[in-house]
Formats: C-alpha cells, structure tokens, sequence
C-alpha cells in the first residue's frame, strides 16, 4: 500500500493480486450480479489508485479500508440504479453458509460477533444484516421488514448500542 | 452537526460502517474523519468488530478484463506520473544494468525505421534466454530512437503495462540510454 500511494503501478498490480478475489466477493454478496460487481471492483480500484495517499495504518487494517471503499462502491452504484438484485436470500441463511464454508482463522472474531448478533431481537439482527450484507437502506429494509422507516431507524440504532456493548467497543 | 459529541461519534460511526448512511451525509463524514482522531478511531473499531462478515464472504476471482479496464483508467489519470517513475533514477539503474546483459544478447525481431516514410517502428531486442529484453521504438519527425527496458519475463498480465509505458516515453522524443540505442 505505501509504495501504491507513491504511483507504484507494479505495487498496485500486487495489491489487487492479492485482495481482489476477496473484494470481488464482498462486491457480488451486495450487488447480486457479476456484471455489476465487475464494475464495483473497476471504480473501487480507481479510488483506491487515487486515495491510496490517505491510507493510515493507524486507523486499521489495509483490508479493512479495502473492504469499506468496495461497500460503499456498491452501495452507491445500487442507489444509483435504483434497482435490487432478485433473490438475495435470507440474510441469516447466507451468514449461516458463510461461517459453514469460512477458514479457521476467521473464526474467533466471527464467534464473538455471531454470539452478540444471536443475542439481538430475530427482526432487529435481520435488519442490521441486511444492511450490512446487502447494503439495503432504511428505506428498503422497511419495505422487506415490512415495518415503517422509523421503526427501522430506532430499532437498528438500538441494535447497534446493544452490538457496541457486546462486542466491548 | 456536533461531530464531537461523546455519543454521537460512535452511532455516526456505525451508521457509516453499516452503510446506511446517506451519500451526501457520509462524504462530509468522511471529510470530517480524515481531520478528527475520535471519529477516525470509532470507524475503525466497527470496521474491524463488524470485519468478520466479509472475512467470512467466500472469495470470488473477478475476470481478466477488470483489471485491464483498472489499468486503462490509471493509465489515462496518471501518465505523467508514470513517465516521471520511468525516467526515475530507479529506472535508468535497471536499464544500464540491462545493458550489460545486451552485451551478449541476439535480436529477436528488429523492424527498422524506414526513414523515407512517416510511420512508428518498434523493435524488440531481447537476451538468448527470453527472460530479458527491450523494446525499442522510433517516432516520425524524431532523429532518435527511444529506447526503454521491458523485462520479458514479467507476468503476462503486466506486459502491456510496460509496453504502453514503453511507448508513452517516446512520445515526448526524450529517449532514456540513448548511448545504447542504434543511430539511424
């Protein structure tokens, strides 16, 4: 990452080597469709060519700057087209497949966040799920929850406390 | 908005971390993140607390043609980064290295400039082996040949990268070694 933020291009080609596969992952998980999540992957990378500069490692992980650039890309190419992939499953049944297939060494922080995310209410962990597996909005986790906005607003905000607590943030 | 506030900060922060904040209101985020320790540091610690989720997200290898779309566009924003790196000092080191392993290289393939005519020549001189090379271009009007290292044994992926940039040098008619590259 540092000698990317110089202009190294041969740096930047071992960057999306060795992150891309795992980008792309969370890049289709959101957006559904590969053709999509190609163009997800393209503009996250331009940003992260373009931003590399701002990158502190003291403020976290390469991957985790990496990962949050990615969602926010899809996020915002979803909003852009004001269109839902069809058939995303239930976002509890997709965590539940993930951690089945996951590596070992993803799996104290995933027990932790599982343990904290099972002790929130079935309708609050489902909405904090979609939001974050899907990048659903408020608005769209209403329409799927079949509750109103305000509703999903309060009840994510206290999920969340609830979550900042458990997970001793 | 008071971005300073105690209880604020961790809320904004998951709020942005779970990617229900709107566009408009995370850009200025943000801004407001990249100036302010308390914020940055909330951010960091839901990203990593709620990381899990994608560590767990199975891995999919995207398709070739993404990263040669990536290429083109950073090659588009940033080409006079890219001919400052290749005339770096850096560079000139790899290239007179390289001209010692030219000492007992053959020519590949040598398409010579014809001077009567108005047309880019390119000529790829590399060692017996394979593993080394240049690629050596002229262009129209320009006395010289340009003459830039392209390390043959590079992966496939990247060949078009050095060759472009290879390219992008004797665009401005400023060759790099030029005491190695043939007079016409």
């Amino acid at each position: 990452m540092r000698r990317t933020a110089t202009g190294d291009q041969s740096a930047f080609g071992e960057l999306y080597d060795a992150t891309s596969a795992k980008l792309f992952g969370v890049a289709l998980r959101i957006c559904g469709r590969r053709e999509i999540a190609e163009e997800v992957l393209q503009e996250a990378f331009v940003a992260i060519w373009g931003r590399a500069k701002d990158y502190d490692p003291v403020r976290g992980s390469v991957m985790t700057w990496l990962v949050t650039i990615v969602r926010h890309c899809a996020i915002d190419q979803l909003r852009h087209q004001q269109s839902r992939p069809e058939g995303h499953s239930a976002p509890e049944e997709l965590l539940s497949s993930f951690v089945a297939t996951s590596r070992s060494d993803t799996g104290v922080e995933m027990r932790a966040l599982q343990r904290c995310l099972d002790e929130l209410d079935p309708q609050p962990r489902k909405a904090v799920l979609l939001a974050y597996l899907y990048g659903l909005t408020r608005d769209e986790i209403a329409v799927r929850l079949k509750v109103p906005v305000g509703t999903v607003k309060s009840s994510l905000w206290r999920s969340l406390e609830r979550l900042q607590r458990c997970l001793g943030l | 908005m008071n971005y300073g506030h105690p209880q604020l900060a961790p809320r904004l922060a998951a709020d942005y971390v779970l990617g229900t904040m709107p566009v408009r209101t995370r850009r200025r985020f943000e801004r407001e993140v990249a100036g302010n320790a308390t914020l940055a540091a909330a951010v960091a610690g839901w990203s990593e607390r709620l990381g899990p989720l994608d560590a767990v997200t199975p891995d999919q290898v995207p398709p070739a043609h993404v990263w040669r779309r990536i290429e083109q566009r950073i090659d588009r924003v940033a080409p006079a980064r890219a001919a400052a790196r290749m005339r770096s000092v850096g560079f000139f080191r790899r290239g007179f290295a390289m001209a010692a392993v030219a000492a007992c290289a053959a020519i590949a393939i040598y398409v010579a400039a014809n001077p009567g005519t108005v047309r880019n020549e390119v000529a790829m001189i590399a060692e017996k082996t394979g593993l080394d090379g240049w690629i050596a271009s002229t262009r129209h009007a320009a006395p010289d040949i340009g003459l830039s290292t392209m390390r043959l044994g590079v992966p496939e992926r990247e060949r078009p990268r050095w060759l472009r940039a290879a390219l992008l040098l004797t665009d401005d008619a400023r060759p790099i070694a030029e005491d190695l590259a043939p007079k016409r």
